[in-house]
């Protein structure tokens, strides 16, 4: 819950989090390493200088790390795992729904898991069909990730048009696997088109009317196009990933691209998402209440970023996306505090660098 | 000895040509966003080399990058050869091999192509570049005081730079000084060349990347579009540069200037009412 000063209370969902392992022992090969410094790259860039991991930390951190930087002190009420496998660059995946399940194994009131399916593995394959069933049967999936630009034995990516990936979008319809998470990272194949391009979503929203697209970081690096995509299809979403953290060090560029998203989207399809452990939601949730947005882009864009929009963005589109009674659910965390487990390392001063 | 290593070779003249290298995605020349690392001269060999922001850049773009690097810098007088290494990059090795043995990126990459070969990507940026930049100059006339009928009634011979200003001679004869707008002049012309567009005087100076005359499109939806596309770029640019910095600029930490920073041009603060 994030307490307004007037005692109000927000419902905080987390659509977008991960409980990985890129550590050493677990990469695969030199795009383990590479992936995983990627990712810290971004980490560093944008978080305020205090809030800055260690790589070590960053690259294996504990279910109680994620509990106390999501439910402790980060304001999240609940939090949506999504599945990230990369079985081609680290050898038990990086988070695979296992290990995710961890989390939710320990919060199982605070944590909705998505698994994932990858076309290219069939039927049988450890992320086929048969797999697909098998997540929704014992972890109850509503939703999947989905990482289009995701390595597998020489292919170098997928698209959501691919035929073989229809009967999984047919299969998610029939089993009520809705809440479709696509990632859009740099799909290298075929290498001689626009690697970030998210026109497959578009057809795919149009085609399975049953399912809600949420492209996770708005689509960005092509935001431009993501927002004439998400104007035309009702059931795309956006989640705020990657964008929210400009918020710190460069605020003039959130303000734009979050007017432009409430422009074209309206304030009813935006999720909060730390995208954690990119970054820790508790500065950005401090950030983003705080902010507003300046005068002559409220002007230009005719969208203000209202207290009642910041309350949809933070917890209650993803609840309504989610099927939550956010009052139920609020009234039924306020009776079960969180405990952290035994291996709490908290106070263990190495987590942060030190700022410079 | 022959005619060409009797020119002397000059290093200005080697960031020169370098300056007209661009990053295919942000629009800008390699040698602003930081990327160049190091470039040596030995008698008519020069090697560059430099860094892309992150290990996961587009292998297409930066294969453009360093053919577009190679290919600038062999031209400069003096220059018997050309070395372009590229580092970060998940595909380094495969674009380092293929440039320096002078292959086109269909022989570097056989197996993972489908149709046409990369002009095609070019292209689609170059559009949406055209865009963003377009959007910057008419924020800037309208700053200035130009309403939008005006602007769009401009020819390319209405505007001239001066130092880094702009004078605009409007239809009906009056004359106003636009601050700061040289340079987006210039930038917006540049995407018009490279588009195959008018630049005579007389043509009309706003038009859609076909050439149609703005004044005759829906200029409210045309204008949002232009304006998501110059965003995007300004964004893609202040995120690429900060993760080149956060990784292997140390010296620039906590730099946060940008160079799409010049992209996020506010609105008329004076123009008509919409």
């Amino acid at each position: 819950m994030y307490r307004m000063a007037d005692g109000s209370e927000l419902f905080v969902i987390d659509a977008h989090t991960h409980l990985w392992d890129a550590s050493p022992a677990n990469q695969l090969n030199q795009y383990g390493k590479g992936w995983i410094d990627c990712f810290y790259a971004y980490h560093k860039n944008l978080s305020p200088p205090d809030r800055v991991w260690t790589l070590e930390h960053y690259e294996k951190y504990s279910v109680n790390d994620m509990a106390r930087d999501l439910f402790v002190d980060g304001y999240v009420d609940m939090c949506i795992l999504q599945t990230t496998n990369l079985f081609d660059f680290y050898k038990t995946g990086f988070n695979p729904i296992e290990r995710n399940y961890q989390l939710k194994k320990a919060y199982p009131d605070r944590v909705i898991l998505n698994g994932s399916f990858d076309p290219r593995h069939g039927e049988d394959g450890p992320l086929g069909l048969n797999a697909l069933r098998r997540a929704r049967q014992e972890y109850g999936i509503p939703g999947v990730k989905l990482y289009t630009a995701e390595w597998n034995n020489g292919s170098k990516g997928w698209k959501l048009t691919d035929p073989e990936a229809q009967p999984f979008f047919a299969e998610c319809e029939k089993l009520g696997i809705t809440r479709i998470h696509v990632h859009k990272g740099p799909t290298i194949w075929p290498l001689n088109r626009d690697a970030f391009d998210v026109a497959d979503v578009d057809e795919v929203a149009t085609r399975y009317q049953g399912l809600t697209f949420i492209v996770e970081h708005c689509g960005l690096p092509r935001l431009e196009d993501f927002c004439w995509i998400a104007t035309q299809e009702t059931n795309v979403w956006g989640g705020l990933a990657v964008a929210l953290p400009f918020i710190h060090s460069r605020p003039r560029y959130f303000a734009e691209v979050i007017a432009n998203l409430l422009y074209w989207l309206g304030p009813d399809k935006l999720t909060f998402a730390s995208d954690y452990a990119l970054w820790t939601p508790g500065w950005l949730i401090d950030k983003f209440m705080a902010f507003e947005l300046p005068e002559d882009i409220k002007a230009e864009y005719g969208v203000d970023l209202t207290a009642e929009t910041k309350a949809k963005i933070l917890g209650l589109n993803a609840a309504r996306l989610y099927g939550i009674d956010v009052e139920q659910k609020a009234a039924q965390l306020r009776g079960a505090p969180v405990t952290l487990g035994e291996d709490d390392v908290s106070e263990e001063p190495s987590r942060l660098e030190p700022a410079i | 000895m022959s005619t060409i290593s009797s020119v002397p070779l000059s290093r200005d003249q080697v960031f020169a040509a370098l300056d007209q290298v661009y990053d295919p995605e942000l629009d800008a020349p390699l040698t602003r966003l930081g990327f160049i690392d190091e470039v040596t001269i030995t008698g008519g060999h020069v090697t560059v080399r430099y860094t892309v922001p992150t290990f996961w850049c587009a292998p297409n773009f930066v294969f453009l990058m360093s053919s577009d690097i190679r290919h600038e810098v062999a031209r400069v007088p003096g220059v018997a050869a050309v070395t372009v290494l590229v580092r970060n990059n998940c595909a380094e090795n495969e674009i380092n091999a293929g440039i320096n043995a002078g292959k086109s990126f269909a022989e570097t990459f056989p197996d993972d192509l489908v149709d046409e070969g990369l002009e095609a990507l070019r292209h689609t940026f170059t559009l949406k570049g055209f865009l963003a930049r377009q959007d910057v100059l008419l924020r800037r006339l309208r700053q200035a005081g130009i309403d939008e009928a005006t602007a769009l009634a401009l020819r390319v011979g209405a505007l001239t730079p001066q130092g880094e200003d702009v004078r605009v001679v409007t239809p009906d004869g009056t004359a106003l000084r636009v601050p700061l707008a040289a340079a987006d002049l210039e930038k917006y012309l540049h995407k018009r060349r490279k588009l195959g567009l008018a630049q005579a005087p007389e043509a009309l100076l706003f038009t859609t990347t076909e050439g149609q005359p703005l004044a005759e499109v829906d200029l409210a939806a045309y204008l949002r579009r232009s304006r998501a596309a110059r965003l995007n770029i300004a964004f893609n640019t202040t995120l690429c540069e900060g993760l080149l910095r956060t990784q292997f600029r140390p010296e620039q930490a906590g730099c946060h200037g940008s160079v799409g920073d010049a992209l996020l041009v506010g609105p008329a603060l004076n123009g008509p009412g919409d």
